[in-house]
């Protein structure tokens, strides 16, 4: 009895483990060198499935039919991929990124934008930030021209992460069309050209972007949801807990409905 | 008052209690503070006291009802009546998520009751009355005493109520009691109603049919006339809890429930699956809802009721035609309630699963431990995706 109480408790320990591993393994890395290009598959090359590693997609119209996100192949800005949004009625659409940054820095955001038939009369194709009304000077008509865009992102106290979009459209600014994005750039900077267009961020803006907390070991950073170790502490609690109870009931039985 | 005194029962009673209170505090939940994101009813409470069944302002972000230029609300008031004494003491600062919590916790103190009584052990009786609550999505809404928990888990408490009492005395006034019970619980949840046939089916194993529906149906005026009367008093007609005079209604002219939502909710309840954020390096869910066998797969323990051979058919019937019936309109609701975690209408049914368990298990089955266990971890961690990450909850023109 005692060997399968024990047993009961291994398992529930390495369970638990098993799941921090998940959480922990998947964060080790490490730390940017100054001026590295922060984004991940920056220019589209990567991918799998056909869709373009390291990205992911978001739509306010949440209808299939109302558009698509795809990886293109053929005159792109650098290398030969780049990725393509089309909406085909007024949406808000992105390829989106997660990218970590230092605190109270200064970041230079820039990259390519080509489009075809965007709507004139609202936010064309342009890079931002989640949150953010403020973008990039937004793109409608570029001939088949790759154009490009830039702007400059201070972060603010506690700012460690924020969400790059290549949108279509923006805050209630729906569009139509089709935008095209290659060779998406942030690197950190030491100062903002004068006159350059600059957008702040704060933690308190940031909203539900800001819950990851970064941590050294042996030289490699880690990142971790924010707070997580208080699901594993509750979880070994009460898994200990219903442990300990299971096993002084089964010491001092009662008979039911006595 | 003998099962009460057991030192097992106090003991699990004062853990659950003290881990309850400690778990909302390490999440970072305001348990004793007045929460006021969605305080409807401590503001009609309020407003009763004043003589009022109308708020004085109209608050935008409180959902509430405007009709003949007057502020309504809208959630069905058996809450309010919890709410009313405890505004005499504190006024607008109720702390609505500590007595949220404690109430719960009552519910799931019942709960074991419901389980000792139909298993006849005990240790399976805490086990499942613990993995109920905690192993569903019970735990996160207990979190908050914000007004949409406070209906669900309100209902939860006088339905499991009803049910103790109509399993466990043989006298008449419990036949009423149960009814009243059930009453409060309908003025939580009015889908609580098609509980009625179960109550009925357990009323007729100890008393005549005509006795049952008799004294249960007095059981159960007082709170269908009070209902009735306050929204006829209100919006002029007795069905009418203000739905639809809400602003999102009234703009968008959606209807509540419709069979066009059907395909979506079923989807939403039995096949959308969590995935892996990879940018955020988290196990993600999507805010509108979760596969119920992934978010609360011991709730599913319940439905062993229905291919149990020793239970009679009659009783299957009912239990059927009680649960399909709410899980069925549940089903036709347009939004199949909201940013959440989990699958939080599945709430609406745990106390019919309770009964359907406790009838189908009498001892603890090896396969129950890793599902209880499963379900309360997976619980604790929606918890922490629920209140911490914020992942789920619209922000800008993205929703989850």
């Amino acid at each position: 009895m005692m060997k399968r109480r024990f047993c009961v408790l291994a398992a529930a320990l390495i369970s638990l483990l098993i799941l921090l591993l998940i959480f922990v393994l998947p964060s080790w890395r490490k730390p940017p060198e100054i001026g590295e290009n922060l984004v991940k598959n920056p220019s589209f090359e990567k991918e799998k499935k056909g869709k373009p590693t390291a990205w992911e997609i978001e739509s306010w119209v949440k209808d299939p039919e109302a558009g698509r996100c795809t990886l293109e192949k053929g005159k792109a800005y650098r290398g030969t991929k780049f990725v393509m949004v089309e909406s085909f009625v007024p949406n808000h659409v992105a390829f989106t990124q997660l990218i970590r940054v230092e605190e109270n820095s200064i970041y230079k955001i820039y990259g390519w934008i080509k489009t075809e038939n965007v709507g004139r009369g609202n936010k064309g194709a342009n890079i931002g930030i989640e949150g953010k009304m403020d973008t990039s000077k937004d793109i409608k008509g570029s001939n088949g021209k790759w154009k490009p865009v830039e702007f400059y992102a201070r972060t603010g106290e506690d700012v460690i992460s924020f969400k790059l979009m290549l949108n279509l459209g923006g805050y209630a600014s729906l569009n139509t069309g089709k935008a095209f994005f290659d060779e998406i750039v942030v690197k950190e900077v030491e100062n903002v050209p004068g006159g350059a267009h600059v957008v702040s961020i704060n933690w308190e803006e940031k909203g539900r972007s800001s819950f990851q907390s970064t941590f050294s070991i042996m030289g490699h950073e880690i990142t971790l949801p924010r707070d997580i170790w208080k699901f594993f502490l509750s979880a070994a609690f009460v898994i200990i807990a219903g442990v300990l109870f299971f096993i002084y009931v089964r010491r001092h039985p009662v008979q039911a409905g006595k | 008052m003998k099962q009460i005194l057991r030192g097992d029962f106090l003991i699990f009673s004062a853990v659950t209690l003290v881990a309850w209170i400690a778990f909302a505090f390490f999440m970072g939940m305001p348990v004793f503070k007045h929460d006021i994101l969605a305080d409807q009813h401590t503001r009609q409470a309020l407003a009763w006291q004043e003589g009022r069944m109308h708020l004085e302002e109209n608050v935008g972000w409180l959902e509430l009802a405007e009709y003949k230029g007057k502020i309504y609300v809208s959630f069905p008031p058996t809450p309010t009546l919890i709410a009313f004494p405890l505004t005499l003491i504190f006024g607008y600062n109720t702390p609505n998520t500590f007595t949220l919590l404690i109430f719960t916790w009552l519910a799931m103190l019942f709960s074991f009751f419901i389980f000792e009584k139909l298993t006849q052990n005990r240790l399976l009786s805490f086990f499942m009355a613990f993995s109920f609550f905690w192993g569903s999505q019970i735990l996160y809404l207990s979190m908050l005493g914000s007004v949409h928990n406070q209906g669900q888990l309100y209902g939860v408490f006088f339905a499991i109520l009803a049910l103790l009492i109509a399993l466990n005395t043989k006298k008449t006034w419990s036949l009423i009691v149960s009814g009243l019970m059930l009453g409060l619980a309908v003025g939580c949840r009015p889908f609580y109603l098609f509980m009625l046939p179960l109550l009925l089916y357990l009323g007729i194993q100890k008393h005549s049919l005509r006795k049952t529906l008799f004294f249960t149906g007095l059981g159960l005026a007082p709170m269908g006339i009070f209902l009735a009367l306050y929204n006829l008093a209100r919006f002029g007609s007795i069905f009418e809890f203000g739905h639809n005079y809400l602003p999102l209604h009234a703009r968008y002219k959606w209807v509540q429930f419709g069979f066009q939502y059907l395909v979506t909710n079923l989807k939403r309840g039995f096949i959308s699956l969590p995935f892996w954020d990879r940018q955020n390096h988290l196990l993600n869910f999507s805010g509108y809802g979760t596969a119920i066998w992934i978010v609360a797969p011991v709730l599913l323990s319940g439905f062993y009721f229905f291919f149990k051979k020793d239970i009679p058919i009659i009783e299957k019937i009912v239990g059927a035609l009680s649960i399909f019936s709410i899980w069925f309109i549940l089903c036709l609701h347009f939004s199949n309630g909201w940013y959440q975690f989990g699958y939080r209408f599945s709430i609406d049914l745990i106390p019919l699963l309770i009964y359907f368990c406790g009838r189908s298990f009498r001892k603890m089955h090896l396969g129950l431990i890793p599902l209880g266990a499963y379900s309360i971890i997976i619980n604790i961690y929606g918890v922490y995706w629920k209140y911490i990450t914020l992942l789920g909850v619209p922000s800008g023109p993205f929703g989850s």
